[in-house]
């Protein structure tokens, strides 16, 4: 994969290049702003790791700028501020994802995989968890080998946990993936249907955080359709 | 800065101008007072003059043709009194009927010859006689009389006219009040309408607080110098050079703070990945290095985090909805929680908990003291977070079942870089003051106490209104 790194700091620049080419990635560094702008928008990349506070040309300028030409390379940006709003106005430069520093290499390949995924047009085909894999076209998730087509709304509930595991999705986010904002259901629709993706999964797999949401236990996952 | 009695323009000038100015009418009064008096003595002493001669007149007219019976007589039933009932009326002082006038009474007077032998007297019987002419104070009766004596160079008589002082007293003070009485009745009026001139003429000044008080610290502006009264304009361009240079205080803050963020993260994140690295290639061995980098790196934000809700700065409240930002917030450590075998869980009474807040700040509260909580918790406990309605806003405890803080160490375990028992835990000792100081960013507060149900652990109760202050 050809990544271009844009980051002004030369020792954290050097760093990431060295670990990014560790795992086989062709990458090109650059730390001015303005030649960041020129290489985005006349060079191809599957990737673009920008910096936003940069000499020359500010960093969401030069995103802002590479989505008015089309430029449709998966953007991550790094910032080394905390505030939500830069972060926002990022996203909505045309970022595909964020990452704070200081961050865990870990946490950035994980960000690289599911942004260029994203970009392959591949996000939502056979997520898998432990042994739970679901195939978002066919509504159908598979415990081990056994196919099973669930309801559209537990099929639903099961994919966004599938796509958030170990993370605890509030219920109002859960009521908002099955209706949108101007959710109109009975209150206890949501427990019906966890009840009825426990029954199917296994009940420890999805664990309730009470007042709050539910979770996809990765660990338990493992475990699932095995004797 | 602050003087026990603050003093009160308004105040002085309203009591320096009101003292000079009903001192000064009370001098006035007194004056006219005593004037009216002493112009009044005159008077009657001319009238008692002019009396005298008319008696005179008569006198020496009425000897030619009369005996001395006869002339008393004749005098006694001309110069007799009106009808005594009318002596102590009141009400108009002209007698009806034409009868004459009520303060005629009081004048009295005697006829002497000049051997001194008492011809005739009206009301006075004053057997001493006193052969010498002009004014005189004499006392009768219990009264003091005002005389005039007259030898009646023709017939040799001696005339004499009296009149009681009380009376004329009576008539020189209503008299003399009469001048000064409208004085004395306008003076409270005037004392009401000079403070009631003065606080509106102050009203300038006032109106200069108001912008000034509103003023939030991400907002400062100049006041209108233009608008000011003349007289504290000077003060004026002084508070907009202060107000000036703080926001250029606060706004080099801002840009520090934004500026310490990026300078101390970006070192730290390559000496995290380089951490990494090294770790990668052997396995265990440095695995210590990349906690206390972690450490750092958690300090660097809290640190970062304190000094922006120290500033205010960030502060742009707006309104959420308090359950959402708590279930999310919750949502947010649960997994952390998960792991260390602590159950998490949100008891919300409330059904729509709308309320002006900064909802990353509280959010970030929210977590921190969920964080702490979970820190000091054992495995297989539950950290319980309970949002209830209050009269006027909401109240957030956590409670937790761990060891809790003694109630002596309470307040010092809210201070900065305060951690109770530095074995435990690998916090930077901020989380509670940020917390604190965040709700009282929102015009809440922040507490610790103990369990309600009596079980060991630690509640941390926000308080927090509806609308901040």
């Amino acid at each position: 994969m050809r990544i271009l790194l844009v980051e002004d700091d030369h020792l954290l620049a050097n760093t990431m290049l060295g670990m990014l080419r560790d795992d086989h990635n062709t990458v090109d560094w650059l730390d001015d702003g303005q030649q960041a702008l020129t290489a985005i928008t006349d060079e191809h990349f599957d990737l673009a790791i920008l910096d936003l506070t940069l000499p020359r040309v500010d960093g969401l300028d030069i995103l802002k700028h590479a989505r008015r030409q089309n430029v449709a390379t998966p953007i991550i940006i790094l910032t080394a501020r905390s505030d939500l709003a830069e972060k926002l106005q990022g996203l909505d430069s045309g970022a595909d994802d964020y990452l704070t520093k200081p961050f865990a290499m870990a946490e950035l390949k994980a960000r690289i995989r599911a942004v260029t995924r994203r970009a392959s047009g591949q996000a939502d085909t056979g997520i898998k968890v432990g042994s739970l894999t679901i195939d978002p076209e066919h509504c159908q998730l598979r415990l081990g080998d056994d196919p099973l087509t669930l309801p559209r709304s537990e099929f639903q509930i099961l994919h966004y946990l599938m796509r958030h595991p170990d993370q605890v999705a509030t219920r109002r986010r859960l009521e908002e993936q099955l209706y949108g904002w101007d959710h109109g259901a009975e209150s206890n629709a949501l427990e019906v249907h966890i009840h009825h993706l426990r029954k199917r999964i296994g009940k420890s797999v999805i664990r309730t955080v009470r007042g709050v949401g539910y979770l996809l236990d990765s660990r338990e996952a493992e475990q699932v359709g095995q004797p | 800065m602050h003087s026990q009695r603050s003093p009160s323009l308004t105040r002085t000038v309203t009591l320096l101008v009101a003292v000079t100015v009903l001192s000064t009418a009370t001098l006035a009064g007194i004056f006219s007072y005593a004037q009216s008096n002493h112009q009044l003595e005159e008077v009657f002493d001319a009238e008692l003059a002019q009396s005298t001669r008319i008696v005179q007149g008569l006198v020496r007219h009425l000897t030619r043709s009369q005996s001395l019976q006869e002339l008393t007589r004749t005098l006694s039933e001309t110069l007799t009194l009106p009808a005594p009932a009318q002596e102590e009326g009141e009400g108009s002082e002209i007698l009806p009927d034409g009868a004459g006038h009520k303060y005629e009474k009081k004048i009295a007077f005697q006829i002497w010859s000049p051997k001194g032998e008492l011809l005739l007297s009206t009301r006075l019987r004053n057997q001493l006689f006193d052969p010498t002419p002009g004014y005189r104070w004499v006392d009768y009766q219990g009264f003091s009389w005002r005389t005039y004596n007259l030898q009646d160079p023709a017939t040799g008589l001696w005339i004499q006219t009296a009149q009681r002082e009380d009376v004329r007293g009576e008539l020189s003070q209503q008299l003399a009040l009469g001048n000064t009485l409208p004085l004395l009745l306008v003076l409270p009026l005037l004392g009401v309408a000079i403070a009631v001139a003065i606080h509106w003429g102050f009203a300038p000044l006032r109106r200069l607080e108001a912008p000034v008080r509103d003023m939030a610290p991400q907002a400062i502006h100049p006041l209108d110098d233009q608008a000011a009264p003349k007289e504290v304009r000077g003060l004026v361009l002084a508070i907009n050079g202060l107000l000036q240079r703080l926001d250029d205080a606060l706004g080099r803050e801002r840009r520090f703070s934004a500026d310490a963020a990026h300078e101390l993260r970006t070192p730290l994140a390559a000496l995290r990945l380089n951490l990494e690295r090294i770790c990668d290639e052997n396995p265990g061995r440095y695995d210590g290095l990349i906690q206390a980098v972690d450490r750092m790196s958690h300090l660097v934000e809290q640190m970062l985090l304190l000094s922006r809700v120290d500033s205010g700065l960030d502060f742009k409240p707006d309104y959420h909805n308090l359950s959402q930002i708590l279930a999310q917030s919750i949502a947010d450590v649960a997994p952390l929680a998960l792991k260390k075998g602590i159950e998490p869980e949100l008891l919300d009474d409330t059904s729509q908990a709308i309320i002006l807040c900064n909802s990353a700040l509280v959010s970030t509260m929210v977590r921190s003291l969920l964080a702490n909580a979970i820190q000091y918790s054992p495995s297989g406990t539950v950290v319980s977070t309970h949002l209830e309605a209050t009269q006027d806003g909401y109240r957030i405890s956590v409670c937790d079942q761990g060891p809790g803080i003694a109630a002596e160490d309470r307040e010092r375990a809210a201070g900065r870089f305060v951690r109770l028992d530095q074995r435990q835990g690998s916090g930077a000792g901020l989380g509670l003051a940020i917390a604190r100081r965040v709700a009282e960013l929102h015009g809440g507060s922040l507490s610790l106490t103990d369990r309600e149900d009596g079980h060991s652990g630690l509640c941390v109760v926000l308080v927090l209104p509806t609308k901040s202050a």
